[in-house]
């Protein structure tokens, strides 16, 4: 499920940077089946960068800060939930400036 | 006699931990990521100790705080001095620390006294006692050391349950991810001793990532960024292209992998800063090419301890492959080829050693005497309410994206404390305690955030521990909006021939909410056709019947509306959205007529159809007629259900005399004593239908039971444990809808496992058998005359065919039961 996951991430995003719509619909009722099945993923583009989070294995470009952020995400974070406890399966690949 | 059972794989670049119980194997994995293997790294951070992947990450930020690799000087005198700390750290210490994170990877609950750890064979006295002492300084009373290559061919002949008779020798090649060793192995009625073993520490499967950007990426990036040597550009200190050589860093390890599995890849290049959207192709014979000279190097190395041994290639039986490289094809055909021996590659090649080092403890016996009167059971807290040291502070409830979590300690202690969150996404490392805790904490957005608080003392043993701390984002906050009522969304409910409320949103959400519903069509609409599908969104319990809701946004979409037949079964999508001020919008999108239609609904209009409400009291009346027959008995009962009824009635009239165009508020008043009726009706009935559902559920788990103990299945138990898992939340529901949904899975499941033993369906065909009315009474006597002949000859297959056959050649109106008859219904389910 989880190369499932990031292949489907893959084409979302290159479907958005080439401005491709058509899939959109189809790419949402994806995404929507494979919630119901417990999974769910999360791009962190764009959120705060701290020591501490463990969701994501981060390349720091830079001297480091208390600003930094996301600035690419290569992998996104695969989450499972079972029992109303969601687990992360697959740490975000992102690189931090 | 109790066996230690645990086996740590200390290794270069990254560790692993495994115990082995009775034979069976268990490789932990790091709460943290769910990952099996820890980096062996350690950074220091101002008063923060970071373990494994994290530190790892900081290695190139902060290289005076970060160690790695450290197992290269143990039993030196190097010391590693720590910037951040002013002071010393000796490699021992550093492994203690990943062994004592390792330690934390074990779920199950059980303190681990005793490990065996294993080690390089080329490691000597000094070296091995260094990392017998780090397992002490990580809290192990006990430390077994145990050799790489022997763990490795533990776990190949475990898994393979090998018995050896005469003395063989093996060759293990291990490639990892920064190190080779080959290592010759003498095995001898399943003792196993290293003769030799040679090796190279710097030479992994990193080389191989730094290869493909070197040598295939570069020349084609040159001619797109107009640059030259760009690779000098790489590696020097202020690389203007660091970002992309990070991303290529990444992207080339992936095609790695994908050149294990496929003949060729292609890595996607995505850098904005110079304009490049490029795709490179790379093919497995270009890969191998590079990677050719490596695989060399590694077989002279193979090939050397022959010959110091005065062995040739005849005498070795296998070559064990173990080390993540050795996925790699290329790696395997050229060991085979240019050995001349076989090679094996059962074994998990990242775990292998890990795993053979649990089996080793799994045999090894404890010398440790267990004494539960002097255990001291009071050295971890379960709840942090027996000590009244901590005492743990923190909003349940919050609307931002950080949390203070606050710990009052009276003593003053000198340890450690550190805070993780149960998803895995958050970890603060060990933080030197200084008083009392005052520490924000990630949340993630729209979930309950569990954590988990540990504090340890110096040695960083655990005295305190609180896994209570739960937090909840965007949930019952007093700052937001909340919602008053479900909002729900009334489907079909085909099984019983009703309609039903489906929750979108629950009560006590916080505003603005949105969501994306799919649904299909329960029946089927010509387009121009009078027929239609009815979208009603309903405040009220989503328990309830969808009549004693308060219908807050309604569309019809009739066969009029559609520019193509909308066919029963396909796909109807919703988004369905509610404001912070309760604008409700939704958006009907039919996916067979690639139609959208979108409204939006005020709280101040009401949308009453008065069809649809004339046909809601009918049904309610009807409801009653029929219970006032089941309870005869209990006049209290009747009277009060003859009391809904007449009002009903009399609203039904009141309705019926409102003209078409009438514009006062006579139908919403309607609507608002309709839905009380409704709702005190619904009172009366749903505990009732509830303990019948539970009942019925009650038997059929006890069905199911019954049918599991006389097949004994491991699949079908599985699944039967699956459906029990969330038994009790689904029984104190009160949701009759998810308790039949329940009782749903088990009669699929009890058909499922009546169906897997085909002389179950004696039985059925011999009810069939008495049958008279089959729609094509011939066919069906000639099935029962073939199903006769196959029980005789105890052919059940047969049977279960002829049961299958005669059950299609039943009366129609047998088959037609539970069909769906009301044509007024949603059209959605």
């Amino acid at each position: 499920m989880r190369e499932i996951l990031n292949q489907l991430y893959e084409i979302d995003q290159k479907s958005k940077k080439n401005n491709l719509t058509l899939f959109d619909r189809n790419m949402k009722r994806i995404f929507h089946e494979i919630e119901h099945m417990g999974f769910y993923t999360k791009n962190p583009l764009g959120e705060k960068f701290s020591e501490e989070r463990t969701d994501i294995d981060a390349t720091i470009m830079g001297k480091t800060n208390s600003q930094m952020k996301i600035v690419k995400v290569l992998k996104p974070i695969i989450y499972k939930k079972e029992a109303d406890q969601a687990i992360i399966v697959q740490k975000g690949v992102v690189i931090v400036e | 006699m109790n066996t230690i059972n645990f086996g740590i794989d200390l290794g270069t670049t990254n560790s692993l931990i495994a115990k082995c119980n009775d034979g069976v194997h268990q490789v932990f994995k790091n709460p943290l990521g769910q990952k099996e293997t820890l980096a062996s790294a350690v950074a220091f951070r101002g008063n923060r100790i970071l373990v494994g992947d994290k530190a790892r990450d900081l290695l190139e930020k902060d290289p005076l705080n970060v160690f790695t690799s450290f197992k290269r000087k143990m039993g030196t005198t190097d010391r590693y001095f720590v910037e951040s700390l002013q002071k010393n750290i000796s490699p021992i210490e550093l492994s203690a620390y990943v062994l004592k994170e390792l330690k934390n990877f074990i779920h199950t609950g059980e303190t681990i006294e005793e490990a065996v750890i294993t080690i390089p064979s080329s490691f000597d006295t000094i070296q091995s006692n260094a990392t017998k002492t780090a397992g002490e300084e990580a809290g192990f009373k006990n430390v077994f050391l145990l050799q790489e290559p022997i763990a490795a061919s533990l776990a190949f002949a475990n898994q393979n349950n090998i018995t050896l008779d005469t003395q063989k020798k093996w060759l293990i090649y291990d490639f990892g991810g920064g190190t080779f060793d080959v290592a010759l192995l003498q095995i001898n009625e399943r003792e196993m001793n290293v003769l030799d073993n040679e090796g190279d520490n710097f030479l992994g499967g990193m080389d191989l990532d730094n290869l493909i950007i070197e040598k295939l990426l570069i020349p084609k990036l040159e001619l797109l960024l107009n640059e030259t040597k760009l690779w000098d550009k790489f590696k020097a200190p202020e690389n203007p292209y660091q970002k992309l050589y990070f991303e290529l860093l990444f992207r080339a390890e992936e095609a790695k992998k994908e050149l294990s599995r496929f003949e060729s890849t292609e890595i996607d290049i995505d850098y904005p800063e110079k304009d490049i959207y490029t795709s490179i192709e790379i093919t497995r014979a270009q890969f191998n090419t590079l990677l050719a000279p490596l695989v060399t190097h590694t077989i002279d190395f193979a090939k050397k301890i022959l010959a110091n041994n005065g062995l040739d290639n005849t005498a070795i039986e296998k070559v064990i492959m173990v080390g993540g490289t050795t996925l790699i094809p290329f790696v395997r055909q050229e060991v085979e080829k240019h050995l001349g021996i076989p090679i094996d590659t059962s074994v998990d090649p990242t775990a292998a050693v890990g795993i053979g080092a649990a089996y080793y403890a799994g045999n090894k016996t404890s010398t440790i005497v267990k004494n539960e009167e002097n255990e001291n059971k009071d050295d971890i807290l379960s709840t942090p309410t027996t000590k009244k040291t901590f005492e743990v502070f923190y909003q349940k409830n919050s609307k931002d994206l950080e949390e203070l979590i606050a710990i009052a300690i009276e003593e003053n202690i000198e340890g450690y404390y550190r805070i993780t969150r149960k998803d895995g996404g958050f970890d603060t490392g060990l933080i030197a305690l200084e008083g009392s805790i005052n520490k924000f904490v990630d949340l993630v957005a729209g979930e309950v955030n569990a954590f988990e608080l540990k504090i340890f003392d110096r040695n960083q043993s655990v005295i305190y521990s609180n896994d209570t701390i739960k937090i909840h984002q965007g949930k019952y906050n007093i700052q937001g909006q909340l919602l008053p009522n479900d909002i729900c969304l009334e489907i079909d409910d085909i099984q019983y021939n009703t309609t039903r409320l489906e929750a979108i949103f629950k009560k006590n959400s916080v505003l603005p909410l949105k969501k994306t519903l799919y649904k299909s069509a329960s029946k089927t609409i010509l387009k121009g056709d009078t027929g239609k599908i009815q979208i009603n969104i309903v405040e009220g319990d989503d328990n309830g019947l969808p009549s004693s809701g308060l219908s807050i946004g309604y569309i019809e979409i009739s066969g009029a509306d559609l520019q193509q037949d909308l066919i029963k079964g396909t796909d109807i999508e919703l988004n369905i959205a509610i404001s912070e001020s309760r604008d409700i919008d939704v958006t009907i999108f039919l996916n067979a007529c690639e139609q959208e239609f979108t409204n939006t609904f005020k709280p101040t209009e009401r949308y009453i159809s008065t069809s649809k409400m004339a046909n809601e009291m009918n049904v309610v009346v009807q409801q009653i007629e029929t219970e006032l027959q089941k309870n005869s008995e209990d006049y209290t009962l009747l009277a009060k259900f003859n009391k809904i009824r007449e009002s009903l009635i009399e609203l039904q009239i009141e309705l019926s005399l409102l003209a078409d165009t009438d514009v006062t508020d006579a139908k919403f008043k309607i609507d608002n004593q309709k839905r009380a009726l409704i709702q005190s009706f619904d009172q009366l009935t749903r505990h009732k239908d509830l303990n019948t559902d539970i009942a019925t559920y009650n038997l059929k788990v006890e069905e199911v039971k019954f049918h599991l103990n006389e097949h004994k299945n491991e699949f079908y138990q599985a699944q039967f444990n699956q459906i029990l898992s969330n038994e009790r939340a689904v029984l104190n529901s009160g949701n009759k809808y998810l308790i039949r949904a329940k009782i749903e899975e088990l009669n699929a499941l009890n058909n499922s496992i009546f169906s897997s033993n085909d002389a179950n369906f004696i039985g059925p065909f011999l009810h069939y058998k008495m049958v008279e009315d089959y729609s094509d009474q011939r066919k069906a006597d000639q099935l029962i005359k073939e199903g006769e002949k196959a029980l005789q000859n105890q052919q059940y297959n047969v049977v279960k065919h002829v049961v299958y056959q005669l059950a299609a050649l039943l009366p129609q109106e047998r088959k037609d039961e539970n069909q769906f008859r009301n044509e007024d219904k949603t059209g959605l389910r």
